[in-house]
């Protein structure tokens, strides 16, 4: 157990190192773009005809009010500071709203349908997988991989439109967009969750099915050359029935790798989410961030990007942690 | 019943690839008598492993069991269905694999994967006191009982084999097929694992056939000797009488191309190489190598037949 203690203190110092080198990063990066938001602002008003008298005197309000005045090392030290009362500072483009309050409500959105949608599709394509890997000659099996090998090489726009195409506009069975409903007034109880499950089926189907296709070919050829491995041949020859070889020889070594690669897929929700949310108007972290980059809200892209950072590598620390208990050649007390 | 162990007749695997049939074991007959120890010696790639797993019918395609019959106590497992054959093998006949290494489940500790073993052919009597004898076969193979909780990287590579032949033994078989059992050990950690594997034999009872390459190294431990060439047998003869008095030329040139410590022979190596089994040559497998050759050697197929009391060839010269 000491050794369970240091490993999960190393673990949590390089963890806490990544966290400090990704704010800084997250500071500075956004303010590399070109432009600044109070100018950004203000022309905005002044296209939508509103009056802008005293322009400097306004710019240095506002400057003030978003953190903005003082040299950059002022700045960072300042953000430094509200970070750790968790004050991500009020957002740029939706004054008064402040950056948490908008994360909170787009969060659940991105992550009910991504996490969701990409946690189906694992255990989806790794099933797939592990029974045309298991089952070769069967002609149903090879017909899969055939599909699974084209549908992981279609770019995710494509599949997304066509979902749109023919279940929204040709056949109308579902919404081609949002998250729920708008006209009408919003449902209550049972029939809001279904009104959200009605709208998210489409961009979480058009996720699994650009995405499972990977799973269900890594799945297959781990099964494949698992199955190559001497330890499944003694296993046949020790008599055991098929299915003991296939659950605990064959598919608990080839899930191992599958179940890295999926902390690695995690990493990857928040670039999905951009695509999904963008072709579905779908109202989740990827749309508010495409806005905050089109405002130039640097408070809002850098809690946007904190929060992904985080997740992505909290995901990896977790992961990280519960990986030497499915695999035991990785130890607690080694490195 | 018979005293035979186990008895092959006329077996033939082929592995069938492109360029046509590798004629891996091209019609070999065997005779293992109960508790005999029985070795089956020759080059690499001659047939020997796919002999080893034919006789607990575990070829894979593109393999193929084209003819024969393996008489396990009388009964041929080449006509067993799917379900009788998995009960047989490990309870009347294991198998200690030639990839020993490898041959463990890494993620599973090791007294799981004797007990999988006790699982799949006992019933719960059985199991309920697996735990209690795989302690006993552990230490049987000189493993201390802590062995049970381990896990196959935790251990050495002359462990991992201790463990292999502890689970070969756990039903207590027939026939145990030990395939080069100790190749990828080193030479200390070999003889001693050797050894363990010979005295657990004695005490058990059971047949074993022991598959290897080193003709000295296998004559000393085994009753009888089979010398395998190019997927045929060349000679089977008790191993005093093989080493004193080979009679297949190719035994001849093999035990003279073994270095002998007492008299400082030089040493001849077989010239030549193995023929391919996708085309064997014609008549004896072995004429293009043989120094007995003649007209007849390249035309006809030498019979295997008992030239003496008890010893088995198949070369002209014994007609
Ligand atoms: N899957 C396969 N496909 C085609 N040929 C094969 C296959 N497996 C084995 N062979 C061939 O069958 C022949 C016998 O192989 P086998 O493994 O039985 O030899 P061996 O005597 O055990 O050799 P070694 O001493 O190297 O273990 C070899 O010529 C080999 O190339
Ligand atoms: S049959 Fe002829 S070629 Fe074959 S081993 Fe005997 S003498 Fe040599
Ligand atoms: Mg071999």
């Amino acid at each position: 157990m000491p050794g369970l203690v240091t490993y999960i203190a190393r673990r949590l110092i390089a963890y806490l190192l990544t966290v400090m080198i990704a704010i800084t990063a997250n500071f500075f990066i956004p303010r590399l773009i070109p432009g600044d938001p109070i100018s950004a602002l203000i022309d905005q008003m002044a296209q939508h005809g509103e009056v802008v008298s005293g322009g400097a005197e306004i710019v240095a309000a506002y400057k003030e009010q978003f953190g903005l005045n003082g040299t950059w090392m002022e700045q960072y030290f300042r953000y430094l500071w509200s970070l750790l009362r968790g004050d991500l500072g009020p957002s740029i483009m939706a004054f008064p709203t402040t950056v948490q309050e908008l994360l909170v409500t787009a969060l659940p959105w991105t992550m009910g349908l991504l996490l969701v949608a990409t946690v189906i599709s694992w255990v989806l394509g790794n099933l797939l997988g592990a029974m045309v890997g298991w089952r070769r000659d069967s002609k149903v099996n090879s017909a899969l991989v055939v599909v699974s090998l084209s549908l992981n090489q279609i770019p995710y726009y494509f599949v997304a439109l066509l979902l749109v195409f023919f279940f929204s506009y040709n056949l109308s069975i579902f919404p081609s967009s949002g998250g729920f409903s708008l006209i009408g007034g919003r449902p209550e109880g049972m029939r809001m969750v279904w009104d959200i499950l009605y709208h998210a089926t489409l961009p979480a189907l058009s996720i699994v099915i650009s995405s499972v296709g990977f799973w269900v070919i890594t799945m297959r050829s781990m099964i494949l050359s698992t199955l190559g491995e001497d330890y499944i041949l003694l296993a046949e020859a020790k008599g055991l029935k098929r299915q003991v070889i296939l659950n605990k020889y064959a598919l608990r070594n080839a899930l191992l790798p599958q179940v890295a690669a999926f902390g690695i897929a995690l990493g990857f929700v928040m670039n999905g989410s951009i695509l999904t949310e963008t072709i579905f108007n779908y109202p989740g972290l990827g749309a508010l961030l495409l806005s905050a980059i089109g405002n130039l809200d640097y408070n809002l892209l850098q809690g946007i990007l904190l929060l992904t950072i985080l997740s992505v590598l909290t995901a990896n620390l977790i992961l990280e942690i519960l990986y030497p208990f499915i695999d035991p050649r990785i130890s607690h007390g080694g490195d | 019943m018979t005293e035979l162990a186990l008895k092959v007749e006329d077996l033939k695997v082929w592995y069938w690839t492109d360029r046509g049939p590798v004629k891996a074991v091209d019609g070999i007959d065997l005779e293992v008598k109960k508790g005999e120890r029985f070795g089956i010696v020759g080059e690499s790639g001659c047939g020997k492993s796919t002999t080893a797993m034919t006789l607990l019918r575990l070829i894979k395609p593109p393999g193929s069991v084209e003819q024969g019959r393996i008489l396990l106590d009388g009964d041929n497992l080449l006509d067993l269905n799917d379900e009788q054959m998995r009960s047989v093998r490990w309870s009347r006949i294991s198998l200690i694999p030639q990839g020993s290494m490898n041959s463990l489940n890494p993620v599973v500790k090791i007294g799981s994967q004797i007990t999988d073993a006790v699982t799949a052919h006992g019933d719960s009597v059985a199991r309920a006191e697996a735990k209690a004898k795989i302690i006993e076969m552990l230490g049987m193979v000189g493993l201390p009982a802590r062995v049970y909780n381990m896990y196959p990287h935790e251990l050495s590579g002359g462990m991992k084999q201790r463990v292999c032949i502890a689970m070969a033994i756990i039903l207590q078989p027939q026939v145990i097929i030990a395939d080069e059992p100790t190749s990828a050990l080193d030479v200390v950690v070999q003889r001693v694992v050797t050894q363990t594997l010979i005295k657990v034999q004695e005490r058990l009872g059971a047949a074993l056939v022991i598959i290897g390459h080193d003709m000295g190294l296998l004559a000393q431990l085994v009753d009888r000797l089979a010398v395998m060439y190019a997927g045929k047998v060349a000679e089977v003869s008790p191993a005093e009488d093989i080493y004193k008095d080979p009679l297949h030329p190719y035994t001849q040139l093999l035990i003279g191309s073994v270095p002998s410590v007492k008299e400082k022979k030089p040493l001849e190596g077989i010239p030549g190489l193995p023929p391919t089994l996708l085309a064997p040559p014609p008549g004896c497998i072995f004429h293009p190598r043989c120094p007995h050759a003649t007209e007849r050697c390249r035309a006809e197929v030498p019979q295997y037949r008992e030239v003496r009391p008890g010893r088995m060839v198949a070369c002209h010269l014994y007609e």
